[in-house]
């Protein structure tokens, strides 16, 4: 480890716990603490990756967590920011997007076909000729993309988690810490999270030599920790912000669902790069950065530089080198006046040659581009254009680049703030906020630390007063004092294109004059033609840089140019996290174990599992025509648990019924069933049941088992509407219903209860209450299968006595359990449709004859005046039953297939089934009134090209007397 | 013949020790009496939906349960507590859910005959899941978007609960935090699966009543 420092204050490495890892194979040491960026520059180690594009080297540049190329795949894990990958013993770390090793890439070999590849080169190439377009994509799948995905790995869930808080402080700087401490202090709950593993932001490398900074520190920590109603979340990355202060938090667990009264951002400001020749070369970074590898992980950065400025913090930057040995060549100021400060007046006695309107018009390389071995740097003229005429050579292996900063505003612009750019910092900064958002520190402005530990108190207690503490006393605002911190445009012209705007996508400056020569001279279009912050960073360095160049070139000012739109996420978050923990819950009915221990197959019915039939899978078919059969022949038994079930009470409930249902329901006796159907406000069908009144109050009422949820909540709608004294409880999941059906139901059910099941005392159509096997019921005399049965309602959790009581006693009887599909197949025979499965969204009720249950003469119903007018007009379509001659058909026809007449569709299939009691294929269909006739025939497309022959059947197929239900 | 009853749910393991409640299998414990009070000082789940329950709608529902000598929660999302241990929750104005007490006891007898007029009785099969111990807070922190932290002790909140409609109710008078979860039952095992495999994460074991009321024993 040649560059490793001696012990720095408050470094973040621990020097007792050293660590092996590798690198590209290679075996390295570093220490706990330690990232893989600053652990491999510390073993001399300077190419961390290869550019996207072109594959240039290219190394430490931001250390700031969006060093986009220097990305890594670690075991199945890929696309991991080596300047954010935390070193662990045995790490196994390689470069992803190199072909041989990073060190020699092969494909480096597209740096210089550089000049065939501009920007937007593919929307205009590769399209002729077209033959060979198969060619092109092959080839360039093959180079394109960073890290390979790894298909076969599976990570386990990784819990999501909801948290709250007061105010959610984002960023542990100067600013931030002094606003957590403030609101604390006011008696805020307040969650502080910050992305580094350590508190402190600029604290901990740009103000690590100032004693009062520290001290003021350390203070800020001894007094955060004091506070019980601080949490301080450190490596918690605050990378979303939705409505309500909804604000998605990341750390290495899981995904935290934050819902904050108020926001206060304090995340900083991304250090910008200057343009120029060669500006991406390893050896060349932020200033920032150098700093963060010496202070916190105790690294140089260089041994011989050059500082390219442009502010004051490249004269502390020097400062600070200059202190640890670094021999500092030159500090290049592209400020004429340089630096009037105490500041400058430090750096020009340690003897550093500082050049005033100059510029660094080029870095030199070595042969390969892997080393800096030098730099030209050139004065400017008046209209800050460098002279390279007038060059000086500078002999160098490192550049640090402090010439701006851009604030890290996502959130903010997610939140809903707007920015203004403002001269005095050359910095877009907050103009507008939403009620409840707060700004503090660099993000805002304000660049001196003590500047910036007042802004958050401000806004700390701006946040206070906001949440309802009223007795907070405001803090006056601050602002930026002295030259700005940002130059008005680092960004030199040269004719060797390797002066990169964008280093994610290799988008140099030539780049984007040739986008606005083709007329992108908006930023939004600029993004979407070059690609600029489209990269993995998210143009973090470059979209600043983009907007300076448009500007210019649109003759514009940067408000006027504006920025692109910020969404969520701002930081890459690994898909796995945003998975999380499903939850998809799903209904069963009281007798689910039942079922399976039968050995049922189950189905997925809605939400509900259902048994679809009892036995193997392989024996689906002949299965469910056994089930059928028995029903038909002796008794069969399943459990319709799923139907919905509501209780409609009151003095109004008939009243409310007569509304809901087309039907008439004031009339109907005690102890009688009726069908209910009922529509929405546009005559369509909504909803299917029976209506059994229980007492001249008391309704019970049957929904499907998809829609009864809906239904339900319909019901509640037109009740708050109607304003009737009505009460409506949804029963659905807190009673079973058990339906016995077949000629021999009678015989096995009557063993079991007290009720008379006989024909006279309990016809069809009728309701009783009573005991089944000892159990409180309701037994409704129904026959959707089209046999003598009994729907047998009771309490849930008694369901499973009384099955097994009804199954016991039915063994006499041949009585055998039936799943969903048998019914389906039974009710199919009869002709009963299911609404939700035979109607569409668009169904009504004349198009699926079921206009006999619309009551005559009914003044009003929800959808009556709609029906009305629907009535007037001819029908285009009609729900009819037709049969296949051959079940052997194939492809056999299926639900939704479409009917044809020629080439023209003129309908489609809503149910059908292969096998039947009747001994052919049946089903029901949409037709076109025209082909509605008995033994009209049709085509079924089943297939391009293929087609079976069905006709038309009068319904129902089975029992067309019903003499079997009754 | 006699009732059965029985839970929604499926256990991992038979119970060591069961007590009939109204006809339904209440576990007592599973492991070990004392290990399972033990944690539940950290964190555990309990099925209770062998619990007797009953509802109560109607503009009238208030007077009759009131003649029932059965307590009226104040305000809506209010409870009460009801002789052996049972609870009352006030679900609306003329709405009321009853839950007996670990015995069994504590509901009001319906009466011979009717109901008197504007008093409908409501079938309540709800599923009851308790959460219990240090961290119980913890493991809804992954299930429920509600913050627990500043809820009410004995007042209901209806939310939602792994992807489930519930009502949550904080319990007071116990040692360490409680919540018992109502649920509709035909979603019981989905949500005891998601909340078993949350506690397990945190090493809380499905435990017998006993562990949360130690007189069962």
């Amino acid at each position: 480890m040649t560059s490793r420092l001696p012990p720095q204050p408050g470094e973040w490495i621990d020097r007792d716990q050293p660590l092996e890892f590798h690198f590209e194979g290679q075996a390295y040491q570093g220490f706990s603490g330690d990232v893989l960026s600053s652990a491999l520059w510390a073993n001399d180690v300077h190419v961390l990756g290869r550019s996207f594009k072109y594959h240039r080297p290219r190394g430490i540049y931001s250390l700031a967590n969006h060093d986009a190329n220097a990305l890594v795949s670690v075991g199945s894990r890929t696309n991991l920011r080596a300047d954010c990958l935390p070193l662990e013993t045995g790490l196994q770390a390689s470069a992803v997007n190199t072909v041989g090793s990073v060190a020699r890439d092969r494909l480096a070999v597209m740096g210089r076909l550089s000049r065939f590849l501009p920007v937007g080169f593919y929307y205009k190439a590769f399209h002729t000729p077209r033959r060979l377009f198969p060619f092109y994509e092959n080839q360039m799948r093959k180079v394109a993309g960073l890290g390979k995905i790894d298909s076969q790995y599976r990570e386990g869930p990784s819990a999501k988690r909801y948290d709250f808080c007061d105010l959610l402080i984002v960023g542990a700087g100067p600013a931030g810490l002094s606003a957590a401490v403030d609101a604390g202090e006011q008696g805020l709950r307040v969650l502080l999270v910050d992305e580094n593993p350590h508190p402190g932001g600029s604290f901990s490398w740009q103000w690590r030599e100032h004693a009062e900074a520290q001290y003021q520190f350390e203070d800020l920590l001894h007094r955060l920790h004091s506070l019980d109603n601080i949490d301080l979340r450190l490596g918690t990355l605050a990378a979303g912000c939705y409505s309500d202060y909804w604000v998605a938090l990341f750390d290495s667990q899981r995904m935290t669902k934050l819902r904050a009264h108020a926001v206060l951002v304090a995340s900083g400001c991304f250090e910008q790069p200057a343009v120029f020749q060669n500006n991406d070369v390893p050896g060349v970074m932020l200033g920032s950065a150098a700093q963060r590898l010496v202070h916190r992980y105790a690294v140089e950065p260089f041994s011989r530089g050059v500082i390219l400025g442009a502010n004051r913090e490249a004269y502390r930057l020097a400062i600070d080198l200059a202190a640890r040995g670094t021999d500092i060549t030159a500090l290049i100021d592209l400020r004429p006046d340089g630096e009037e400060s105490p500041t400058g007046s430090h750096v020009q006695a340690l003897g550093i040659p500082v050049y005033r309107g100059y510029t660094i018009y080029q870095a030199e390389t070595n042969g390969r581009g892997t080393r800096l071995t030098g730099v030209v740097a050139c004065p400017l003229n008046s209209q800050g254009q460098p002279q390279p005429q007038a060059g000086i050579k500078f002999s160098c292996d490192g550049i640090a680049v402090s010439v701006g900063w851009a604030p890290d505003a996502g959130l903010l612009y997610q939140a809903g703030a707007r920015f203004q750019y403002q001269a005095a910092v050359e910095q877009f900064v907050p103009h507008s906020l939403p009620s409840g958002l707060f700004a503090a520190g660099r993000v805002n402005g304000i660049f001196a630390w003590p500047d910036q530990c007042t802004d958050g108190q401000r806004a700390a207690r701006e946040a206070a007063i906001y949440l309802g503490h009223t007795d907070v006393e405001p803090t006056p605002t601050v602002t930026h004092q002295g030259p700005s911190p940002s130059h008005p445009y680092p960004i030199f012209s040269h004719p060797g294109k390797h002066n990169f705007v964008d280093f994610d996508e290799d988008l140099h400056l030539r780049d984007f004059t040739n986008a606005h020569q083709e007329g992108y001279d908006n930023i939004e279009l600029v993004k979407r033609f070059t690609t600029v912050g489209m990269g993995p960073s998210q143009g973090k360095l470059s979209n600043m840089n983009a907007i300076r160049i448009l500007a210019r070139q649109n003759h514009a000012s940067i408000d006027a140019t504006g920025t692109t739109t910020s969404r969520p996420f701002q930081h890459p978050v690994p898909l796995g996290k945003l998975a999380g923990r499903r939850f998809h819950p799903l209904r069963r009915t009281p007798l689910d174990a039942w079922h399976r221990q039968a050995g049922a197959q189950m189905t997925h019915a809605g939400s509900w599992l259902r048994p679809e039939h009892y036995g193997p899978a392989d024996e689906r078919d002949a299965a469910i025509l056994s089930e059928a059969q028995q029903v038909r022949q002796h008794v069969g038994l399943i459990d319709v648990s799923t139907l919905g079930k509501l209780q409609i009470t009151g003095p109004d409930a008939a009243e409310f019924l007569e509304r809901i249902y087309t039907g008439r329901f004031h009339k109907q006796t005690t102890g009688r069933l009726r069908y209910g159907l009922a529509c929405d406000e546009t005559g369509t069908v909504l909803e299917d049941g029976v209506v059994a009144r229980l007492a001249e109050d008391h309704f019970y009422v049957t929904a499907t088992s998809g829609g009864s949820g809906a239904f339900y909540r319909e019901l509640l709608r037109w009740r708050q509407l109607f304003q009737l004294n009505v009460q409506i409880t949804n029963l659905t999941g807190q009673l079973a219903a058990l339906n016995l059906a077949g000629p021999e139901s009678r015989n096995v059910l009557q063993e079991l209860t007290s009720v008379d099941l006989s024909g006279d005392a309990f016809p069809y159509l009728g309701v009783r209450r009573g005991t089944v096997a000892g159990v409180s019921a309701t037994l409704l005399r129904v026959g959707f299968v089209g046999e003598l049965g009994f729907e047998i309602h009771l309490p849930a959790s008694s369901a499973l006595h009384v099955w097994e009581q009804l199954y016991e006693t039915g063994r006499a009887f041949d009585l055998k359990p039936f799943g969903v599909e048998a019914q389906r197949l039974l009710r199919l025979e009869k002709g009963h449709l299911i609404v939700g499965h035979d109607t569409d969204a668009l169904t009504y009720p004349a198009e699926a004859d079921l206009t006999w249950a619309i009551g005559k003469n009914k003044s009003f119903f929800v959808g009556a005046r709609s029906l009305e007018i629907l009535q007037r007009r001819p029908l285009t379509r009609q729900l009819v039953g037709f049969r296949l001659e051959n079940p052997d058909v194939t492809p056999f026809p299926e639900e939704c297939h479409l009917i044809f007449e020629g080439e023209s569709i003129v309908g489609r299939v809503t149910s059908i089934t292969r096998y039947s009691n009747l001994k052919h294929p049946l089903g029901l269909a949409f037709i076109h009134p025209r082909l509605a006739a008995s033994g009209s025939r049709f085509q079924i497309r089943t297939a391009p090209g293929r087609c079976v022959t069905g006709e038309v059947c009068s319904l129902p197929f089975y029992d067309p007397d019903n003499l079997r239900q009754q | 013949m006699p009732v059965t009853r029985t839970s929604p749910l499926e256990y991992p393991s038979p119970p060591g020790e069961s007590r009939d409640v109204a006809g339904a299998s209440l576990p007592l414990w599973f492991d070990d009496p004392q290990r399972e009070r033990d944690a539940a000082q950290r964190l555990v789940l309990c099925d209770l939906s062998a619990l007797p329950k009953a509802g109560y709608k109607g503009p009238n529902s208030t007077a009759w349960l009131r003649e029932q000598q059965i307590p009226i929660p104040a305000e809506i999302f209010d409870t009460d507590a009801l002789a052996a241990g049972g609870v009352i929750l006030k679900v609306s104005a003329d709405e009321f859910f009853l839950e007996a007490g670990p015995t069994g006891l504590g509901l009001p007898t319906p009466p011979s005959t009717a109901f008197p007029p504007g008093c409908f009785p409501v079938v309540r099969e709800d599923s009851t899941l308790v959460l219990c111990g240090a961290q119980a807070n913890d493991v809804l922190q992954q299930v429920c978007g509600y913050d627990f932290s500043t809820a009410i002790l004995d007042r209901a909140i209806f939310t939602r609960v792994a992807g489930v409609d519930a009502a949550v109710l904080p319990i007071s008078g116990f040692p360490q935090p409680l919540v018992k979860i109502w649920s509709d039952r035909s979603y019981a095992i989905s949500l005891w699966n998601s909340l078993g495999e949350i506690c397990a994460d945190f090493g809380g074991p499905i435990v017998g009543a006993q562990a949360l009321f130690a007189e069962l024993l």
